[in-house]
């Protein structure tokens, strides 16, 4: 008996102290990782491009930093970003260099980037590259390149439907009936995970109703009365959600399609079976690879004149205020800033813009289409202009979960707009 | 003296249970505590300043129309996929414990979803309920002349199409519960209740079912939690969808928690805890009378 009380308590004391061994060395780890940071060398940053995407990048950014410091990147999936981002900088943590898209002003709001105004960089870049990383007139960050999306068209389907390409809405929609009538399937839409129908409507209301209608006298005004709550968007967009409605209304996009993931409504357009797929540069490379015949062209607006299509800077770069390399983390601005990383950005991006001075992008043959409107800068979204006071993305997943409820029939163009207007009231920073 | 005694012989077990003691209490104990505290706080992404802000949070989740489908949802998961399950895993577990050939083997493959992690079932049952042209049971059901089903898009089945992914990988867990129960109940007592010519549904009702109290209780208890904290499958299958109609009360709080709303997060996370009680208090005093009655 007295034997295994003395195992027992050996064993005891062992388990102890292999854990108390663990956390010391832990401590040690800490403390050495401490002294390694205090001396330089990474500089964190976390994304949710894939790193194969990235590689082009972070080669370049290390290429500027020429060993002083060394770029580590970490990969989020796009889904778990905003919630892994979040915590870590409200626990007064995270990367060095926090790379945020249409949650950037949040960041800023919540005090989590450093203000960057005075930097010389920052006269390097647009204007328009600030929309999301300035505020009250203050610069926080710098912009990566410049997103847009559009809607890819496999022109074998429209030739073989005898159908010419789309230039206004309308137009559009009898196109879709044409294709429709000839036993093809005229839009992929994958509403299951996707956000592509939020992006058609998206691109629908920036051409109907913030630009090219008389009826808005605020243009993209209103938006900024909608994010401080002046406004509301019932009474205003409901006429231009019904006209989009017409989609729904006419089977072009179905229930069927609530079923379906994003990927898989991508690979029916890439196997040739779809006509239509709303998307953007970022598909380029994958869709060029199958070989079909294909075009890029803008979201459509009712007369065909000052057509809009959807886009911004795709992510903004800052300083985390508790970078634990600071020094490193400016420098690594520096590089990001660089004329060589951000062409290696939009090498990554075929075609997308930059907002850069000195930096120009060569569009494809497959974006003939929709050059006049990149090159004419009619690229806008309203989510950017909500993100003032509100979380942007909790809008982009509210709509996309409504737009749900649109196609399933469970609601009306009305109802959608009141449940926009019932979210924004709850999430606004500022009430 | 006694004391001293009394601490001398108890001090090896405090030792060995200090461990465990302390990663529960780490892991547990302190999350519960901070959040039921910051259920009262105003705790944001967009804000430095965490501010005490009395049951606002609270008042907020109730006027929200969307908890209200979130408990709907949750309970009718649990209710249905603990009853479906005990359904079928109960009269596999009486078949699969009579001598029957290859008996071992069927119980393996019905287990072997049990072992596979919940994502990843979620994640192959999606591709196989796709309603594109890649679904494989729907290419199935039109290889027979049948209407493709919107398992996953068609908000009034979607939440039933989860609970059947669900009933399928958990039912073998539950066989092999009441497998271990029957294996325990004495040969002799059908043996006499042949002699006194109990028919086979006589011995089933009045030996196999008393005799499968205890795993019954512990089925319906662990099941119909396990229901309650449903969320990773419904992440991984719909996420919420279409149109928030498979909410749950974890995947709205894991929406909030994104959101980055930790204050009114934390006062789901509480909601949460107190439904949870509610329903496991209530179905342990059933099953308390239950098995009074059975004496």
């Amino acid at each position: 008996m007295k034997r295994k009380k003395a195992l027992c308590v050996l064993l005891t004391a062992g388990m102890i102290a292999a854990m108390a061994a663990g956390c010391g060395g832990n401590g040690e780890d800490k403390a050495e990782s401490k002294g390694k940071d205090s001396g330089n060398k990474t500089v964190t940053i976390m994304g949710w491009y894939d790193e194969d995407d990235m590689e082009g990048v972070i080669q370049a950014v290390n290429g500027q930093l020429g060993g002083d410091y060394t770029l580590e990147y970490t990969y989020v999936s796009l889904s778990d970003y905003n919630n892994v981002l979040g915590t870590q900088l409200a626990s007064g943590e995270g990367p060095d260099i926090v790379l945020d898209g249409a949650e950037f002003p949040a960041r800023i709001t919540a005090g989590n980037v450093e203000e960057i105004s005075g930097e010389e960089y920052v006269k390097e870049f647009s204007e328009a590259g600030f929309s999301l990383a300035s505020k009250d007139g203050k610069i926080y960050g710098i912009p990566t390149y410049g997103w847009f999306s559009g809607i890819w068209y496999n022109k074998d389907i429209l030739k073989e439907c005898q159908v010419e390409l789309p230039k206004t809405f309308d137009e559009f929609v009898s196109a879709c009936e044409k294709i429709q009538a000839a036993g093809k399937q005229p839009m992929g839409f994958g509403l299951a995970d996707g956000d592509t129908a939020q992006a058609s409507l998206q691109g629908y209301l920036e051409n109907s109703y913030y630009h090219n209608n008389s009826d808005n006298a605020d243009g993209i005004e209103f938006d900024g009365k909608f994010a401080s709550g002046e406004e509301t968007l019932d009474g205003n967009i409901n006429e231009s959600v019904k006209k989009w409605y017409t989609l729904i209304e006419k089977k072009i996009i179905t229930p069927e399609m609530l079923g379906i993931s994003n990927q898989d409504a991508l690979n029916s357009f890439k196997a040739g079976d779809v006509a239509f797929f709303n998307g953007g540069p970022w598909q380029y490379n994958e869709i060029k690879e199958t070989g079909i015949q294909f075009g890029l062209m803008p979201q459509l607006s009712e007369s065909g004149e000052n057509v809009f299509t959807g886009g911004g800077p795709a992510a903004s770069l800052g300083i985390n205020v508790n970078a634990a390399n600071k020094e490193g983390a400016q420098k690594a601005m520096e590089a990001f800033a660089s004329v060589e990383v951000q062409k290696a950005f939009v090498e990554a991006n075929p075609g997308s813009p930059s907002y850069r001075n000195g930096v120009e992008s060569e569009m494809p043959e497959e974006y003939a289409d929709i050059a006049e409107c990149v090159n004419s800068g009619n690229i806008a979204c309203n989510w950017d202009r909500w993100s003032v006071n509100m979380p942007a993305q909790t809008m982009i997943d509210e709509s996309i979960a409504q737009i749900q409820g649109l196609v399933s029939g469970d609601l009306t163009p009305d109802e959608y707009v009141k449940a926009m207007d019932a979210k924004a009231n709850a999430i606004r920073y500022e009430k | 003296m006694r004391r001293a005694y009394k601490v001398k012989n108890g001090a090896p077990y405090v030792i060995m249970v200090l461990p465990a003691l302390v990663i529960f209490v780490t892991f547990f104990i302190l999350p519960l505590i901070y959040t039921a505290k910051y259920s009262f706080y105003n705790w944001t992404n967009f804000s430095r300043e965490i501010t005490f802000n009395g049951l606002e949070n609270y008042k907020a989740i109730f006027q929200d129309s969307i908890l209200e489908k979130g408990i709907t949802n949750t309970l009718i998961f649990a209710f249905v996929t603990v009853t479906v399950q005990s359904l079928i895993s109960l009269p596999v577990s009486v078949f699969l414990n009579s001598k029957l050939k290859g008996r071992n083997v069927y119980r393996a493959i019905f287990f072997a979803p049990a072992v596979l992690s919940t994502l990843v079932v979620g994640y192959l049952w999606k591709y196989l309920m796709s309603s594109s042209d890649y679904g494989f049971i729907n290419n199935l059901l039109m290889g027979m002349g049948l209407e493709k089903v919107n398992f996953l898009g068609d908000a009034k089945i979607a939440l039933f199409a989860i609970i059947t992914i669900s009933v399928w990988q958990w039912f073998g867990w539950s066989m092999v519960i009441y497998l271990g129960s029957l294996q325990s109940i004495s040969g002799e007592l059908y043996e006499a209740a042949s002699v006194d010519g109990a028919n086979g549904f006589q011995q089933f009702w009045h030996i196999t079912i008393p005799g499968l109290a205890p795993a019954i209780k512990i089925n319906f208890v662990t099941s119909t939690i396990s229901g309650l904290k449903v969320f990773d499958l419904v992440l991984s299958t719909t996420n919420g969808g279409p149109a928030h109609k498979t909410e749950t009360i974890l995947t709205l709080m894991f929406s909030k928690f994104s959101e980055g709303n930790y204050g009114y997060a934390s006062a789901f996370g509480i909601v949460f805890l107190i439904v949870s009680m509610i329903v496991a208090a209530v179905m342990l005093g059933i099953f308390k009378k239950w098995e009074d009655r059975l004496g």
